[in-house]
């Protein structure tokens, strides 16, 4: 009997989503037990063209951002050929920290990597090379294609890739994709939060602290000392990983059902709690003063999902690009 | 253009997407390989305008196989740019984890990227874990075992596995507690008989293997190279904290200095055919791909540059590959890579051993941060990864928001002796490349030779993409024969 086969690859990654997936013994035996794996090239000495001699593909994981034309190229072919099409972890989902670079062209993006401090000027070509891929527009695996499950996590804890992996099976059984399915709960992270204030509607916010100047206590709400925890706005499922070891969330697990944009929904929802019973403070300071601690907005606000906002697809429609939406 | 181009790609099990390519003369004989990286995310120009505080947990996402060193050096460089010195506690936390971390990324490398080239029998027997797991199903099941030893430990301290969150400027967010610092220590006696075994399985191996010692052995596998790794002040192995040091191929010091310094002994030369640079040693100068002049890092570098490994265990260890390898104070043959980082974790277990019985108060009592300190604006943060040195250096505004970066990893510092090393294999055994069955050998040993550096690509350029190698031919006068 055929198993259905499984490819796994990559676009702009880490490899951390390998090492995720690697990691839980569970889901690689329940893979290996029922899936063909075609193709993953960590763990099977398998070249591009063996991946495109496939006639037909079951599944395809796509780990990593879209980067190169080679990226955008394969992504297509992915779609093209797979029943099921898989954007695993927060890269290839939401764009994930590389996406950063989202408002970075590719020429000022190599400038700028060329022009570190320790890098010498003169260089040159020893020999005219096999030219390298094309940098193109940096945009998550759901911009690019349409995609049937998403796997958030920067990476995927084990939980969430076995909670895959099942949902996975069930689909090979015959059940039909109802995509695109989000491997993660649909409420915020505070509402299981083990820091859950009694009363989440009277939780107020002091004035914004940055990490390097507190000592946070643990076992308290971060807002509630006022430091910025992405929870709010935050898909659940991470089982609370790095408030747990007090840190607060940084958003990796994305938007919640309904709100695209972290950002602007974190903005509105902060900006009451931060007023509350400050009205006078307010008026005479002005609403610009008490959030001068909010600085660089696109990097706490939009750390893993800036390839996925309004202001990104502003700036494309802005330039007239083919991928404005 | 001269010559014939045959181009590898990708190269499979390695980390990050590259790929070989090798020119040919007219008379299809070999006349040049590169090694040629292929993905760039930029790192150093989108991590401008970011708080300074987050970029532990921003500029790890780097490498998902190596994120705490990234994390580690880049909290360093953050301590240094505030003017805070760490708490005691705190350097204990995150040397503990990174020791730990260091055993965890060399069980992955062995058991993902290195078995496959260990236990062939034959050249490309194996390709790659799915057939090691069918073949040896035993020997994965305890490196699966072992690994999810360090891994738990890595959890348990930090939340996560990968990516972790805990470094903060001049500490860390917590302590450990009284069934943080049980659970370490009952995981540390399980994880000793684990490390033997490996050392036992690759000892075993070679012992047996023709095809191994052959390749230990060969010519084209030694490299001279200068060495380049942190020891601590006396010169003993060291992981996150020291000097930096440099050695000659025969073991000669030809610099030590301060990793704050490292802009003066190291410097970056760009070709436009890689997405990775290619770091070089200023006393050195840059003399292009060739074996005199090039520097190399990892654990191979780590064992060659150290005085002293003070460990009992790790140095009989140490001891016996020495005199494998001939008796001399440095090994310059690729393959030791493979030994070296098996020493090396064992080195890591005692260290850590020891720790858990000097600094058990430490690690569970005492300030998690210091809040004190004269900003400098500038940070530089330096540790060994399981591949060599990083190094991590960050200028900021008034205000702390990253106005400069520069992070440059060890496979970038290896990158000119790994194109070194495959120029040597293939000039030195392969003539008539164009016979099919040739062709074959050659890059099945090219990328054993590649593999045995453990490159990590999206170190490299901080780029991305899949860890495959494509091989293209192209002839001598510039059309592409092949891809492999």
């Amino acid at each position: 009997m055929n198993k259905p086969n499984i490819v796994i690859v990559h676009g702009a990654i880490c490899g951390g989503c390998d090492v995720a997936l690697a990691n839980s013994e569970e889901a690689i035996s329940k893979i290996l037990e029922n899936l063909d794996l075609a193709y993953w090239s960590v763990a099977v000495d398998s070249r591009l063209s063996d991946l495109k001699s496939l006639g037909k593909i079951d599944v395809a994981v796509f780990m990593g951002g879209v980067r190169t034309s080679e990226d955008e190229e394969l992504a297509k072919w992915l779609r093209e050929k797979s029943k099921i099409l898989v954007a695993f972890g927060s890269c290839s989902a939401y764009g994930g920290i590389p996406g950063l670079a989202a408002l970075t062209s590719p020429i000022e993006l190599i400038n700028l990597v060329k022009s570190t401090i320790t890098t010498s000027s003169q260089y040159k070509s020893i020999i005219e090379l096999p030219k390298l891929p094309e940098l193109s527009t940096y945009r998550a695996l759901p911009h690019v294609v349409n995609v049937d499950i998403v796997v958030p996590g920067c990476p995927p804890p084990i939980k969430v890739v076995n909670e895959f992996v099942n949902v996975l099976l069930k689909y090979i059984a015959g059940e039909e994709p109802i995509g695109p399915l989000v491997i993660a709960g649909s409420k915020a992270q505070c509402e299981t939060c083990p820091r859950k204030p009694k009363d989440l509607s009277k939780l107020q916010i002091p004035s914004i602290k940055r990490i390097y100047e507190a000592k946070i206590e643990e076992n308290r709400c971060f807002l509630e000392q006022g430091i910025l925890c992405l929870g709010p706005v935050t898909r659940e499922g991470c089982e609370h990983s790095c408030i747990n070891v007090n840190m607060p969330c940084t958003g990796c697990f994305g938007p919640l059902p309904g709100f695209e944009d972290v950002g602007l929904r974190y903005i509105a929802g902060i900006l009451a709690l931060v007023a509350v019973e400050r009205e006078k403070e307010l008026m005479e300071q002005g609403l610009a003063k008490i959030l001068d601690k909010l600085v660089d907005r696109l990097g706490v606000l939009y750390r893993y999902t800036l390839p996925r906002s309004r202001l990104y697809m502003l700036k494309l429609s802005l330039e007239g690009s083919e991928y404005a939406r | 253009m001269q010559g014939k181009n045959l181009v590898v790609e990708p190269v499979t099990r390695i980390e990050g997407e590259a790929r070989v390519i090798i020119t040919l003369d007219d008379a299809g004989k070999v006349n040049n390989v590169y090694y040629q990286v292929l993905e760039l995310r930029g790192f150093e120009a989108f991590c401008r305008g970011r708080l300074v505080e987050e970029m532990p947990r921003i500029s790890q996402t780097i490498c998902g196989v190596c994120s705490i060193p990234h994390h580690m050096a880049s909290a360093k460089a953050v301590d240094m740019l505030f003017g805070r010195k760490p708490t005691e506690t705190a350097i204990k936390v995150r040397e503990l984890v990174h020791y730990i971390y260091m055993i965890d990324d060399h069980l992955l490398h062995l058991a993902v990227m290195a078995l496959a080239d260990l236990l062939a029998e034959r050249s490309s027997e194996l390709r790659g874990l799915v057939d090691v797991v069918k073949r040896y199903p035993e020997v994965i099941k305890k490196l699966i075992t072992a690994r999810s030893i360090t891994t738990s430990i890595i959890k348990k301290i930090c939340g996560k596995i990968i990516h972790v969150p805990i470094a903060i400027p001049g500490g860390v967010s917590r302590k450990l507690s009284k069934e943080d610092l049980e659970f370490i220590e009952k995981s540390l006696r399980e994880l000793r008989g684990h490390l033997q075994y490996t050392l036992d399985l690759f000892k075993n191996t070679l012992s047996k293997s023709r095809r191994l010692q052959e390749l230990a052995r060969r010519e084209d596998y030694e490299l001279k190279t200068y060495y380049m790794g942190l020891v601590s002040e006396d010169g003993s192995l060291s992981f996150y904290d020291g000097v930096l040091r440099v050695v000659d191929y025969k073991g000669s010091e030809v610099a030590t200095f301060k990793p704050e310094e490292y802009t003066k002994y190291i410097a970056e030369h760009y070709e436009e055919w890689s997405y990775s640079k290619f770091p070089y040693l200023t006393i050195i100068g840059w003399q292009g791909l060739e074996e005199g002049g090039v520097v190399r890092v990892g654990p191979l570098a780590r064992l060659n540059v150290c005085s002293k490994v003070p460990a009992e265990w790790a140095l009989n260890e140490y001891k016996e590959m020495l005199e494998f390898f001939g008796g001399e104070k440095v090994v310059n043959n690729t393959l030791a890579y493979h030994w070296a980082r098996l020493i090396e974790n064992v080195y890591a277990l005692e260290v850590v051993e020891k720790m858990m019985i000097e600094h058990r108060d430490l690690l569970s009592t005492g300030e998690v941060v210091n809040l004190e300190g004269t900003p400098r604006y500038e940070g530089i943060g330096v540790v060994e990864a399981a591949r060599g040195v990083l190094i991590h250096h960050y200028k900021s505004d008034s205000n702390f928001l990253v106005t400069d970066v520069n992070i440059i990893t060890p496979t970038a510092i290896n990158n000119a002796a790994i194109n070194t090393q495959l120029k040597k294999i293939a000039l030195k055994s392969w003539t008539r490349l164009l016979l099919n069955e040739d062709l074959t050998n050659l890059i099945s040993e090219l990328e054993v030779a590649i593999r045995a550096f453990d490159p990590c690509n999206s170190c490299a350029t901080h780029i991305a993409g899949s860890r495959l190698i494509r091989v293209f031919i192209y002839d001598s006068h510039g059309n592409l024969l092949k891809v492999i």
